[in-house]
C-alpha cells in the first residue's frame, strides 16, 4: 500500500467517524462522549491502517475472451534471464502500460508539497512553543493565598496541584504542558474575579488536567500538522475544543454545584478583560458567536450535563476505536488485488508500439535487487520496453531477409484445426536444452494436441545474458520453468552459410541505466536503418 | 518609529529583565547580571544588545555621563504581557497549533450583548 492510499483511506475512516462525532454532538447530551469520538477522528488521521476490508463494488460483466477488444495476437512470454536490471512497477493491463511515469513528474508536487507544509508546519508550531514556554518562564510566582486555592481546588478534583504562575498581560487562564502542567493566570486576577468566580475559573482548567486535555493538544497538533491542507482535521480541532470545554464546565458544576451562577458571570468578566478594548459600537454585534456563549452559560446555568461518559459508552467507544482505527476500507469488485509490489516471476504487459501483440515480461532478477527510486523504475520500464522493440525489430528484419529459420519449420498445415503453432528463440542454450525446450512445450500442449514448433538462433549476444522467448498460439497459456532447461549461456557459433542480422550489441555491466539505454536506442535505430534499406 | 515587541530576542529580555529589576543601570552591571563572572568578550555582548534595544526604543542611553547609564524605555507588563498575547493569539486563534489549552478566547462583547447575558444568568440561575 503506498503512502497515498494510505492517506486516502485513514481520510475516509475519519471522514465516517467525523460524522458519527457530528451526530453524537448535535443529538447526544454528552460531550464527553462528542469529545472522545472527535479524538478517535485525530487518532485515525495520524495512524496508520493496518487490516484491509474489501467494501463490495459492483464488478462490471466478465468478457468472454473471444469478444475482447484485444486483437488475440501472438502473446508472448519473454523471460530475461541474468538481467541486472531491476524491475520493480505494479503490473498493469496493456491499455495502462502504455506511457512509463516521467521522472520528477507532476504527480510527484503533490506529496511534495504536502510534506514540505507539514515540515514548515511543524517547525513553525516548534518555535512558537519553544518561545511561550520561555516566555512563560518571565511568569511571576503566585502569592501563598493562591497557591493554598489551588491546592484546595485539586484536592475537591482529585488531581495533583499544578505550579501557579502569574503573568502579565491580556491572558485567559490556561494550562501549559502535558507532564507538567503549569497552571498559568492573568496577573491582578484575584482582584478583579474574588471569591466563588476565582474558585470556578480555577477548577474548569484543573478540570483540563484531569481529563488529560494537555495530552490530548499533541495528538491534536500532530494531526494538524500531518493533514494542515485538510478541512475536516480542522473542523474536528474545533469541534474537539468546543466539546472539551463543555466537559470541563460539566466538571466546574459538578464539583461546586452551588456556583453555577458565579461561574457563568465570572466567564463574562473573563471575556471582557481579553477584549480589553471598550465596547465596540453597536453596528459591529452580530459579527461574533455570542449565540455560542449564550448556549455554553446556558448548560452551565441548568447543570443537567454529565462530566463524564459513564461505563457503557465508554466501553462501545473503545470497541468501536478496536475495531475502527486499523480497517483499510478497498473497493474490491469480487476480483483479487493485484500484488502491491510485483515480485520476481511477475509479469508485465507491454506492448512495444503501443498497437499488435500485448508482450508480457516475466521479470527475473539475479544480481541487483529491485532498487527503490522511483525514477530508476521508470527508466527500468523504458529499458525492458525498448529491449520488446527491438526483439520486434529483429524479428521483422529477419523476415524480410527470407532466411529460413534454423532448427525446425512449423508447417501451418499441420498445426491447422485445434493445433498450435509455438515460436521460441533462444540464445546462450545447446541443441540437447532446446530439445528439452521443446518437449516441455510438447507436453504443456498435450498430447491430445497438434504442436509446430519453431526454433530460431539469433545471433549476437542479447543484453544481460540469454533470453527465450516462448510465444503460444490458438488460446493456449502454459509456463515452462526455464531452469529446468537453461545453463550458463553458451558461446554462440552462427550458422555460416547465413548472413547473420546484425548482433545485438552488448551492453557492458555497470553501466548506468542512461547509459544502458541509450546504446539500445541506437541498436534499434540501427536495425531500422538496416530494414528500411533492403 | 518603536518596533514591535516580536523582535526581541531572548538574550535582549534578559537584559530587560535586569535593567527591570535593577533600574539605572551600566554595562558592566549588566554584564555582571546577565553573565556572572563575563569578561571583555561577554562586555562586548552586552554593549551590542543595549544598542539594539535602544535601536528597538526599549532602552534609552544617558550619555552625558561616562559610562554611559541605562534605563528600560518599557515597563515589564507591557513587553512580557504583550509578547505574550502575540504567542498565545498564533497559539491559540490563528493558524498554528493550538497547544495551549485556555479557558475562551473571543472579541469585545457589546453592551447589548453583556446586557443580554447577564439577564439570562439573572434569570436562569436558582
Amino acid at each position: 500500500m503506498t503512502l497515498a492510499e494510505m492517506a486516502a483511506s485513514n481520510l475516509v475512516v475519519a471522514l465516517v467517524l467525523a460524522v458519527a462525532a457530528a451526530a453524537v454532538g448535535l443529538w447526544g447530551r454528552r460531550p464527553a462522549l462528542t469529545h472522545l469520538l472527535w479524538v478517535l477522528v485525530l487518532v485515525k488521521l495520524v495512524t496508520p491502517p493496518l487490516v484491509r476490508v474489501p467494501l463490495a463494488w459492483p464488478a462490471p460483466p466478465p468478457v468472454a475472451a473471444e469478444d475482447a477488444e484485444e486483437p488475440a495476437g501472438v502473446p508472448v512470454r519473454m523471460v530475461l534471464v541474468g538481467g541486472g536490471a531491476a524491475f520493480e512497477a505494479a503490473p498493469e493491463p496493456p491499455e495502462a502500460a502504455a506511457e512509463p511515469p516521467a521522472p520528477f513528474a507532476w504527480g510527484y508536487w503533490p506529496g511534495a508539497v504536502w510534506l514540505a507544509g507539514m515540515l514548515g508546519w511543524y517547525g513553525l508550531a516548534w518555535r512558537r512553543s519553544a518561545e511561550f514556554s520561555r516566555l512563560l518562564k518571565l511568569g511571576l510566582p503566585a502569592g501563598p493565598d493562591l497557591v493554598q486555592r489551588v491546592a484546595r481546588l485539586a484536592a475537591l478534583l482529585g488531581v495533583r496541584a499544578p505550579r501557579v504562575v502569574l503573568l502579565p498581560g491580556r491572558l485567559p487562564p490556561l494550562v501549559w504542558g502535558a507532564h507538567d502542567p503549569v497552571l498559568a493566570l492573568p496577573e491582578g486576577i484575584e482582584a478583579r474575579t474574588a471569591g466563588a468566580g476565582l474558585d470556578t475559573l480555577v477548577m474548569h482548567e484543573l478540570a483540563h488536567v484531569r481529563r488529560g486535555d494537555p495530552w490530548v493538544r499533541w495528538l491534536e497538533a500532530s494531526a494538524l500538522g500531518a493533514w494542515w491542507w485538510c478541512p475536516l482535521a480542522w473542523y474536528a480541532s474545533r469541534e474537539l475544543r468546543e466539546a472539551e470545554e463543555q466537559c470541563c464546565d460539566a466538571w466546574v458544576v459538578r464539583v461546586l454545584p452551588g456556583e453555577k451562577k458565579a461561574y457563568a458571570a465570572a466567564l463574562i468578566d473573563v471575556l471582557d478583560f481579553l477584549a480589553g478594548a471598550p465596547s465596540p459600537p453597536l453596528m459591529a454585534s452580530g459579527l461574533g458567536p455570542v449565540a455560542d456563549l449564550k448556549r455554553r452559560l446556558t448548560m452551565i446555568l441548568r447543570g443537567v450535563t454529565p462530566a463524564r461518559m459513564g461505563r457503557p459508552a465508554s466501553l462501545a467507544v473503545l470497541a468501536l476505536a478496536a475495531v475502527v482505527l486499523p480497517l483499510v476500507p478497498a473497493l474490491s469488485s469480487g476480483q483479487a488485488p493485484p500484488p502491491a509490489k510485483p515480485e520476481e516471476n511477475d509479469v508485465l504487459f507491454l506492448k512495444p508500439d503501443g498497437k499488435g501483440v500485448p508482450i508480457q515480461l516475466e521479470l527475473r532478477f539475479e544480481g541487483d535487487k529491485p532498487a527503490g527510486d522511483p525514477n530508476l523504475k521508470a527508466l527500468e520500464i523504458e529499458l525492458a520496453r525498448k529491449i520488446a522493440e527491438l526483439e520486434d525489430v529483429r524479428k521483422k528484419l529477419a523476415a524480410a531477409r527470407n532466411k529460413p529459420l534454423v532448427g525446425r519449420t512449423p508447417n501451418p498445415n499441420k498445426a491447422g484445426g485445434d493445433g498450435v503453432v509455438i515460436a521460441v528463440e533462444v540464445n546462450g542454450v545447446g541443441k540437447r536444452e532446446v530439445d528439452a525446450l521443446v518437449q516441455k512445450i510438447r507436453e504443456a500442449v498435450g498430447a491430445d494436441r497438434r504442436v509446430s514448433v519453431e526454433v530460431k538462433r539469433p545471433a549476437g549476444k542479447p543484453p544481460e545474458g540469454g533470453i527465450i522467448i516462448v510465444g503460444e498460439k490458438g488460446g493456449l497459456r502454459f509456463t515452462i520453468p526455464v531452469e529446468s532447461i537453461m545453463r550458463p549461456p553458451a558461446v554462440v557459433v552462427p550458422n555460416p552459410r547465413q548472413v547473420p542480422p546484425p548482433p545485438l550489441a552488448p551492453v557492458p555491466r555497470g553501466k548506468s541505466v542512461e547509459e544502458r539505454l541509450d546504446a539500445l536506442m541506437k541498436e534499434v535505430e540501427a536495425l531500422r536503418r538496416e530494414m528500411k534499406g533492403r | 518609529m518603536a518596533r514591535t515587541p516580536r523582535d526581541v530576542t531572548e538574550k535582549e529580555l534578559e537584559v530587560m529583565q535586569s535593567l527591570w529589576a535593577r533600574g539605572r543601570s551600566t554595562i558592566k552591571q549588566l554584564r555582571d547580571a546577565v553573565y556572572p563572572g563575563g569578561d571583555t568578550a561577554e562586555y562586548a555582548t552586552v554593549q551590542k544588545l543595549l544598542d539594539r534595544l535602544e535601536e528597538k526604543g526599549f532602552v534609552t542611553r544617558d550619555r552625558v555621563r561616562a559610562p554611559h547609564v541605562f534605563t528600560a524605555a518599557v515597563q515589564r507588563d507591557e513587553l512580557i504581557g504583550r509578547r505574550l498575547q502575540e504567542v498565545a493569539e498564533k497559539l491559540c486563534g490563528g493558524s498554528l497549533t493550538p497547544l495551549l489549552t485556555h479557558l475562551m478566547r473571543g472579541r469585545p462583547l457589546t453592551d447589548a450583548e453583556r446586557a443580554e447575558l447577564r439577564n439570562l444568568i439573572e434569570g436562569d440561575a436558582p
